[in-house]
């Protein structure tokens, strides 16, 4: 029980299940089975695309262009859509391949030429943006097509193929980080760089597949994001790069690396989701969103420093208590 | 270490000289002394935001919520004046409230320990709202003719004003990092923290002033903004944000702490500035400004770091091709 309570996620999720019971009581219209099922809906894209982020932060690293990446991603995608005879797999391989390529550069220039990823990122946000708008002098992708439309509310067995997507994303991106060699070095490059490259770890190569990998998954989303809004604006995707970050940083991941799961960060989407959504329906000024989602950000980072804090200083107790055992002097 | 750190200043330098030559002949208008003063105009409110981000940046930190600052200043500007009817008071009380909310986020990562970035993550977003509740997500312009002097207004003839006032605090923050026992503490912490716990420097103290110079930084921007466009509004700042931190690492300012000088900052903010001016000029669409603002970041970064790169490549055709 007391290692429960430990857990950055039973605790997350704690939170999560008492911000939805205070909404519950305000808000009955909150716990029906159709509410729950549209705060998952309107949340796919960013738990998507926080599963990658939470491995680009795992390699302490961190991914400021995906916004940029999202909307230049949706735009091809919109794009391709439009041309007669193209289909849900010219859709999602152009959708893919875009996302990869963009992360791709991201990863090149920060393994290749060392630039800090904040940096890379910052301005790889500009140039693809930039690209974007310039590409499509800022007019909207509209008019798309009933079979690319139709993606996002259509049901095979019952599940909406959004979700499907999501379940696929969610175990593939489990079993690379829990169950690959790949994943042990993404968390070992995080842990310690130059440690993992002296055990023969190519660190380089670990660093470009984590920006890639988050480069398919925006490419996931971009397809999902067109058939949602029907509309593709080139402005698509805007800041929506700290909404993710956001999510899996509540959700525990450490941005100086080396720690972070999906568990976590998939919580820290839901509690995104619940309180934009509560909000709504409590009928607070849409204005108090921003200030409840910072505090509990700055609450969330701050317990995880004061904790680990206290759990090192317990183990220096327990080896100073150990050298006295052995006859050893301080 | 030096030699780097110099050989980024003459490139960035080079580029720039670069840069107003290629304008100067694209665009006859561009280089008349009152297009370049406008130029400076327009450099001022990102360029006193960009100082605060280098001083933070040099300690290795990082602050991601100097753009809400801004506009959180705009809107206690606004409302005090309504209450008390005094500018002066006003401003000052905008400059607390930067001051404030910059002590919020020293707090918790001087004396608490935790990472600047996921700190000013949150305060990003925290400080937006409270500036969204306030001001209950409106623009507010009910101003006295005499607030627009800050951002509109001219000294001896056609001197833009926030051009002397971000001259003034460039120069006196570049004396602090330079001339004073402070500004080489604040090299220290940035160099090695550890170092610098051990010789004697209170780094939790260092890193608090470092945080509420930065805020009083985003509110003095944050005043100018809200003078020039005559509103203030809580989102004002936040498109500076980004373009400060990319101007500042642009000026050779090490994201990883340690190094960097406000001169080379100055730089960084003129080239940015010098480019958006002059592809307007040219009539080059704005969308492309973003576009080349992006790759002049990559591009000096990438001829900064060309002898690592150098040396990869070696390797990597050793490796596969011998």
């Amino acid at each position: 029980m007391n290692d429960l309570l430990k857990k950055r996620e039973f605790v997350m999720f704690m939170m999560l299940m008492v911000i939805s019971l205070c909404i519950s009581l305000i808000a009955p219209a909150f716990l029906t089975p159709s509410n729950l099922l549209s705060i998952v809906m309107n949340n796919i894209i960013l738990a998507i695309m926080a599963m990658g982020m939470t491995l680009v932060i795992v390699t302490s690293g961190i991914d400021v262009s995906v916004g940029s990446q999202l909307g230049f991603a949706a735009i091809f995608v919109g794009l391709v859509a439009l041309i007669p005879g193209s289909n849900i797999f010219t859709v999602l391989v152009v959708g893919v391949v875009s996302g990869i390529v963009l992360g791709l550069l991201n990863g090149i220039l920060i393994a290749g030429a060392e630039i800090p990823a904040i940096v890379v990122t910052l301005g790889t946000m500009n140039i693809f943006r930039g690209s974007l708008l310039l590409y499509t002098n800022g007019k909207w992708v509209t008019a798309l097509p009933a079979w690319y439309t139709s993606l996002y509310n259509t049901s095979v067995m019952g599940i909406p193929i959004p979700i499907i997507i999501l379940l696929l994303v969610i175990g593939v991106t489990h079993f690379i980080a829990q169950h690959t060699r790949l994943g042990r070095s993404i968390y070992a490059l995080g842990g310690n760089p130059a440690i993992a490259s002296r055990v023969g770890i190519n660190t380089g190569m670990v660093t470009m597949f984590a920006f890639a990998y988050m480069g398919a998954l925006t490419g996931i989303s971009s397809i999902l994001y067109g058939a949602q809004l029907a509309t593709i604006d080139p402005n698509a995707g805007t800041s929506f790069e700290l909404m993710v970050i956001s999510a899996v940083v509540i959700g525990g991941a450490n941005v100086l690396g080396g720690s972070g799961s999906l568990l976590g960060s998939l919580i820290g989407v839901l509690i995104l989701g619940v309180l934009q959504n509560g909000i709504i329906l409590m009928r607070i000024e849409p204005y108090w969103q921003n200030v409840v989602v910072g505090l509990i950000l700055i609450t969330a980072v701050t317990l995880d420093v004061v904790n680990n804090r206290k759990k090192e200083e317990r183990k220096k107790v327990i080896y100073v208590a150990e050298e006295v055992k052995a006859g050893g002097s301080i | 270490m030096i030699g780097i750190k110099r050989s980024h200043e003459l490139i960035l330098l080079l580029f720039f000289i670069g840069l107003i030559i290629i304008m100067s002949l694209l665009a006859p208008s561009f280089l008349t002394i009152n297009n370049l003063l406008s130029v400076t105009q327009q450099m001022s409110e990102f360029g006193i935001l960009a100082l605060g981000v280098t001083v933070i940046i040099i300690t290795s930190g990082i602050d991601l919520s100097v753009g809400s600052i801004a506009g959180l200043t705009t809107i206690v500007i606004a409302m005090s004046y309504g209450w008390s009817g005094s500018l002066v008071a006003a401003i000052l009380l905008g400059i607390l409230a930067g001051a404030l909310c910059g002590a919020f986020n020293g707090v918790l990562i001087a004396k608490i320990g935790v990472p600047p970035m996921l700190v000013t993550l949150g305060t990003m977003t925290f400080f937006n709202g409270i500036a969204l509740v306030l001001s209950k997500g409106n623009a507010i312009s009910d101003f006295p003719e005499e607030f627009y002097f800050a951002g509109q207004g001219y000294l001896f003839g056609n001197i833009p004003v926030q051009t002397v006032i971000f001259l003034v605090l460039a120069i006196l923050t570049s004396l602090l990092l330079s001339k004073t026992p402070w500004g080489r503490r604040v090299y220290a912490v940035g160099n090695n923290s550890v170092a610098a716990v051990f010789s004697g420097v209170q780094v939790d103290k260092v890193l608090l002033y470092v945080y509420i110079f930065a805020g009083i930084m985003a509110a003095i921007s944050g005043w100018i903004i809200s003078s020039r466009v005559s509103t203030a509004r809580a989102d004002l700042g936040a498109v500076y944000l980004m373009q400060s931190i990319a101007a500042t690492v642009l000026g050779g300012t090490n994201i990883a702490g340690g190094s960097g000088t406000i001169f080379g900052t100055v730089i960084g903010v003129s080239v940015f500035a010098v480019l958006a001016n002059g592809l307007n000029l040219i009539g080059v669409s704005p969308f492309a400004q973003n576009l080349l603002m992006g790759l002049a970041l990559i591009v000096v970064l990438l001829i900064s770091n060309m002898s690592i790169i150098k040396r990869k490549i070696t390797i990597f055709i050793k490796l596969n091709f011998n």
